[in-house]
């Protein structure tokens, strides 16, 4: 289990994330939503360690995340984080190797999953020459590559046409079915809706509501009303902030 | 620390370094170099050297002659050249306290074997060329011995290669000081410096693409920012190693190649593996030893500089500031410790500290002035602070690695300020500048490589052809011309190459407009000059225009003169003008006319390659330009070329005739006044100087985000720098 407490991070005298706490179980789909700029990916580097707390804990399996634990967590960061220079091959050897996997592991399960998005092809193909889906795809394989326990996905669909946003999804689904926690972040409501079981809603740092989604949907009232599906809960509690 | 993780990053990267394409390049070059030097004189040999004579004072000569032979060939191999005297004496009674300027004594024996021994005694080194006409007089007579004493003829014996047994003497400065330690000295230090570039370029493009691919992001997710910082300066010194050891094994490839070509003569290889200098290989080894510690610090500090940036040029142009910091440490070791200097106390504390250590050590060792204390010393620092440095530039590193907000805060005025037109516009500029950056590079270093190769083929053969129809100096004014004239319009066929046809036409300008051009050039040419002059005496600097060519004087013959002229002043007034104005200036002033003019007379400067001359050569650079820029006429820059370079020359031509110079004095001054007064009427005419304003600050960005570009800016620098001292040695 994820357990994340009381977790804050200021920037000088800004506030990008304030005081908020969850818990993810294991074999369980998260998401985290919000605007551009809510707090999302700084959430993601204070779980994995890149950016310290300025306050607060992170607790996976009731361990501290570093050293070997690092190793259990997938990460795809938002705005892609693949050297262009690189061959897919390449990369996933480099990765994979600060992940301490063996090369023939690597090559292996590397296949499996360029198979699983039907593009083998891009084994020997350089980054840079990839368009922005494809990339995607690869930044979604590097994450999972190594086979890790946690899966951290920040706006895995950004970018995508329908079909790959498919194909990710159905990916998704059958990392759950393997047992694997994924947390993922995304404004597009749709999305979580298809595939949490819980959501944070994170507005200028603060989570502003959170809970099991089929319960908030049933029990949030807009003007009396219940029953509302996420996407007007969203427009109603941020909308209403601004007001 | 998680050591596996390090080591595994390790791992990837140095594969990765080398297999990379550059890397196999280089060695190979690196591989042929070390062959070739190996097997020089297999080599010249072969070619059957010429060699050029130019002497520059006059040489006394005394021969010790205990073979009957050896005072003829002296004689006849310096020919009939005046300043060469020769004299027989009959023993070498020279010391330290008694022996003259300018004086070698040269003693031919035979040892008890009946081989030629030849020894050479001088106060200081001695001119190549004249050291290699006694090399050829050795190797005569050791021919004619070896062929009397084997019974054979003496073509047979001419194939031997190798040199013959030369001791030299030099009375005046310590033995341990000769010119072949300060030629290793400054080869290590050319290998050095291209070490660095490599790896500083390398560091900084990989730091910036991953920080902007936000690749470190994942790999931070791994490791930490410290064990990664290490991982990668580690790599990168660990490449350097390599390559070290493969430049060793390509050394002892060309030595092995040189003992078999001269296999005959086993007896030379074992005397010559015994007179292996220990200073040099102690001095190589520390070097090397160094270089290990100077490429760890260099590259853990432009890691954290090139951590900060915000895109891959800035990245790019944080190592010339690097660069730029090592060049000057170069400067300062190669100037200040010097063979006949002694090395002060303040000298030794300084060397002590990292980095500089580096370079100071090791050439202090080289003229043995190092002390044992002082390289301990140095070295427990280097050691010591080593880790002390590497806590605190992580630290630095993981905080620019991950802070992305300067370039946030940037993109988004940019956006506010520019339309979507606007940003294709600043992009096409972007590029046009970058391409435009590229093609100078690119001209300059074809013209410094030609002007290097003619400048060594061309005198051997100038002489072979014209040697008997026209006098020395004749001959030299003939190859420099030419050498000019090719190197020049090669460059310049670069530049129009890349041209497009409109940037090549010219303007042509009406005779009344041209003549007061002309004028008031003249008038801030000779202000220029008076100015320089009286600057150069305030430094007290010996600068003499002409220091490095052959003056003509008025006593000279009527062809020498007027080749003279056409060599120091048509020549170059009508070539550097079509090529750094027409074809620079011309090109470039689209990106915008300030720009292209500060560009254009920054490598007037450079072209010179001499501190002194490149300064003023700006200013003149700047006010060529300005008058290319009004009348786009290249003829009138071309003409004030030419009457800047002549005047220079007639006055020295004429220094002789006390009533002459005088005489182009007060005419040169009168016309000068004139010049600058038009000027000033003009200015009041036109109401005050008018100047367009322009922005140019991006425009040097983008120039110097071209790594060509980059380099031979640094290449001249760097040679301006050392030509004062080493240029012959190029």
């Amino acid at each position: 289990m994820l357990e994340i407490k009381n977790l804050t991070k200021k920037f000088g005298e800004n506030t990008a994330v304030n005081n908020i706490s969850f818990n993810v179980e294991n074999g369980k789909i998260y998401g985290l939503i919000g605007r551009n700029g809510a707090g999302k990916s700084t959430t993601f580097r204070m779980i994995l360690g890149i950016i310290e707390p300025t306050e607060g804990s992170v607790l996976y399996d009731n361990k501290k995340i570093e050293g070997d634990i690092s190793d259990k967590i997938g990460y795809l960061p938002e705005e892609g984080s693949l050297i262009p220079a690189y061959t897919v091959l390449e990369l996933c050897e480099y990765y994979g190797a600060l992940k301490l996997m063996k090369p023939e592991e690597i090559r292996e399960r590397l296949l499996y999953w360029l198979e699983e998005f039907n593009v083998v092809e891009f084994l020997n193909k350089k980054i840079k020459d990839l368009s922005k889906g494809n990339k995607q795809k690869i930044q979604f394989i590097v994450s999972v590559l190594h086979d890790p326990d946690l899966i951290i996905l920040d706006e895995p669909f950004s970018g995508l046409d329908p079909l790959s946003v498919e194909e990710i999804k159905r990916a998704v689904l059958k990392l759950r079915e393997q047992g694997k926690t994924i947390i993922f972040s995304s404004h597009r409501m749709d999305h979580v809706e298809e595939l949490c079981e819980s959501v944070i809603l994170l507005d200028k740092g603060n989570a502003i509501l959170q809970g099991n989604l089929k319960e908030l949907e049933e029990s949030y009232e807009i003007d009396g009303q219940k029953g509302h599906n996420l996407n007007e809960i969203f427009i109603d509690k941020v909308g209403s902030l601004y007001e | 620390m998680n050591k596996r993780k390090v080591a595994e990053i390790v791992k990837f990267n140095v594969e990765k370094n080398i297999q990379n394409k550059s890397f196999v390049i280089l060695n190979i070059i690196m591989c042929l170099i070390m062959v070739i030097t190996a097997n020089k004189n297999n080599i010249i040999n072969f070619l059957d050297s010429h060699d050029l004579n130019i002497f520059e004072e006059e040489i006394k000569i005394q021969i010790i002659d205990e073979i009957g032979i050896a005072t003829g060939l002296v004689e006849e191999e310096f020919g009939d050249n005046e300043l060469i005297e020769t004299e027989n004496i009959s023993e070498n009674n020279y010391t330290k306290e008694n022996i003259e300027d300018n004086l070698i004594v040269i003693e031919y024996r035979l040892d008890e074997d009946n081989n030629l021994k030849t020894t050479i005694t001088s106060k200081e080194s001695i001119d190549s060329a004249v050291y290699q006409k006694f090399v050829n007089v050795s190797v005569k007579i050791r021919n004619q011995i070896m062929a009397a004493n084997l019974g054979v003829d003496v073509s047979k014996i001419e194939s031997l290669s190798e040199d013959p047994d030369i001791e030299r003497v030099m009375l005046g400065v310590d033995a341990e000081n000769s010119d072949t330690k300060e030629m290793v000295k400054m080869i290590s230090v050319v290998i050095v410096y291209i070490v660095l570039i490599v790896i500083l370029s390398r560091i900084a493009n990989e730091i910036a693409t991953e920080k902007l691919s936000k690749s470190i992001e994942y790999v931070l997710t791994s490791v930490d920012a410290s064990d990664y910082l290490l991982a990668k300066v580690l790599s990168i010194t660990i490449t350097i190693f390599i390559q070290l050891v493969y430049s060793f094994v390509y050394y002892m490839l060309g030595n092995c190649i040189n003992a078999l070509i001269n296999i005959s003569n086993i007896q030379s290889v074992q005397s010559s593996l015994q007179s292996i200098d220990m200073s040099v290989v102690s001095y190589v080894l520390v070097m090397a030893v160094y270089l290990i510690f100077t490429v760890f610090f260099m590259a853990m500090i432009q890691a954290v500089i090139s951590s900060k940036t915000t895109s891959i040029a800035e990245a790019g142009n944080t190592t010339m500031l690097l660069l730029m910091i090592v060049v000057a440490l170069y400067a300062v070791s190669l100037g200040v410790i010097r063979p006949y200097n002694k090395v002060s106390t303040v000298m030794y504390i300084i060397s002590c500290i990292p980095i500089v250590s580096t370079f100071f050590v090791p050439s202090m060792m080289i003229i043995g002035q190092a002390t044992t204390l002082q390289i301990v010393i140095s070295f427990i620092v280097l050691v010591l602070s080593t880790p002390l440095l590497f806590k605190k530039c992580s630290q630095k590193f993981k905080d620019g690695i991950l802070d992305y907000t300067v370039k946030k805060s940037k993109k988004l005025k940019v956006k506010k300020e520019k339309s979507i037109i606007e940003e294709q516009e600043f992009l096409m500029k972007s590029n046009g500048i970058k391409k435009f950056a590229f093609v100078i590079g690119l001209a300059l270093l074809v013209w410094f490589i030609l002007e290097q190769i003619l400048g060594l083929v061309l005198p051997g053969f100038a002489k072979n052809i014209l040697g008997d129809v026209l006098s020395e100096k004749s001959i030299t004014w003939i190859y420099f011309s030419i050498t000019s004239i090719v190197s020049f319009s090669t460059a310049i066929f670069v530049v129009n190459t890349y041209t497009e046809d409109e940037l090549k036409k010219g303007k042509k300008v009406d005779f009344k407009t041209g003549f007061k051009t002309v004028l008031i050039g003249f008038g801030f040419i000779i202000a220029l000059q008076y100015l320089q002059t009286f600057i150069v005496k305030k430094i007290g600097s010996n600068y003499n225009i002409l220091s490095d060519q052959m003056v003509v004087l008025g006593s000279d013959g009527i062809l020498d003169k007027i080749l003279y002229l056409i060599g120091i002043a048509v020549v170059p007034g009508i070539f550097e003008e079509l090529f750094v104005r027409k074809a620079i200036l011309g090109y470039g002033r689209k990106y915008g006319k300030y720009f292209a003019l500060i560009v254009s007379s920054l490598i007037f400067a450079l072209i010179h390659m001499n501190l002194a001359q490149g300064i003023f050569a700006f200013f003149m650079g700047l006010l060529f330009g300005i008058i290319f820029l009004k009348t786009g006429d290249i003829r009138l820059t071309i003409f004030l070329h030419i009457i800047n370079n002549g005047f220079v020359s007639i006055s020295g031509l004429v220094a002789e005739n006390a009533m002459v110079s005088k005489v182009l004095e007060i005419v040169s001054i009168l016309i000068a006044v004139i010049g600058i007064l038009l000027f000033v009427v003009n200015i009041i005419k036109n109401k005050g100087l008018k100047f367009e304003k322009e922005q140019f600050k991006e425009e040097y960005k983008m120039l110097f985000r071209n790594y060509t570009f980059d380099l031979v800016i640094v290449l001249f620098v760097i040679l301006t720098i050392l030509s004062e001292n080493y240029l012959r040695i190029l």
